[in-house]
């Protein structure tokens, strides 16, 4: 059961990944809150454990705080300046859609490796193709493995 | 091909659904009830959504 300081660090989390690209340490999320590390790290946990953020297996940092990935994938999406990765192609859209901003997003299909190309502009997706988007797994195993799915 | 496929507009419709609160600090995830919720307004209901 998560308590309001695991949820609290949670939003920590979401708002300095979104706004830099890449998610906060043990060491930034104990020096904000200031705590110990191991509570820390045991908050992490809980969090992972809830599905609410992943962590890197065999590890206390954050590899996914959904819709964003800490390591660079074949689905990117620019927002201004900001330069952000998906872990998939409805993650793509959920950056902007989390964010509530107009992004560009370049994606790169799994057979061809071509890149394909969509904006978000006052809420409205364009493309410069058609297209789909294939869910392999039924939603009832998306949380078998989540870096898998 | 097994599995679901949509759209793109679909899925972008279901991404504002599904992602559009999270940086909210009232967000406390989704139950189980919320997720086929969001799947049912999207027509989205047969057994890949929906299933136990």
């Amino acid at each position: 059961m998560l308590d309001q300081m695991d949820w609290d660090i949670r939003l920590f989390v979401y708002r300095l990944f979104a706004s830099r690209g890449f998610p906060p340490n043990v060491e930034e999320i104990t020096r904000h809150f200031h705590m110990a590390v191991p509570g820390t790290k045991r908050a992490l946990h809980r969090l992972h454990k809830s599905h609410a953020l992943f962590l890197r297996p065999g590890s206390d940092d954050i590899l996914m705080a959904n819709p964003l990935s800490a390591v660079a994938t074949d689905y990117q999406v620019s927002i201004g300046k900001r330069r952000l990765y998906a872990n998939c192609a409805w993650d793509a859209l959920g950056i902007p859609a989390m964010l509530h901003a107009d992004a560009r997003i370049a994606a790169r299909h799994p057979l061809d490796r071509d890149l394909v190309h969509f904006s978000i502009e006052d809420s409205r997706l364009s493309s410069e193709s058609e297209g789909i988007v294939h869910f392999a797994k039924p939603f009832r195993n998306w949380y078998d493995n989540l870096i898998d799915t | 091909m097994k599995g679901a496929l949509l759209s793109w507009q679909k899925v972008w419709t279901l991404s504002q659904r599904w992602y559009g609160d999270r940086m909210s600090p009232a967000f406390r995830g989704r139950t189980l009830n919320d997720a086929r919720a969001i799947f049912a307004s999207l027509d989205l209901t047969d057994d890949f959504w929906m299933g136990d």
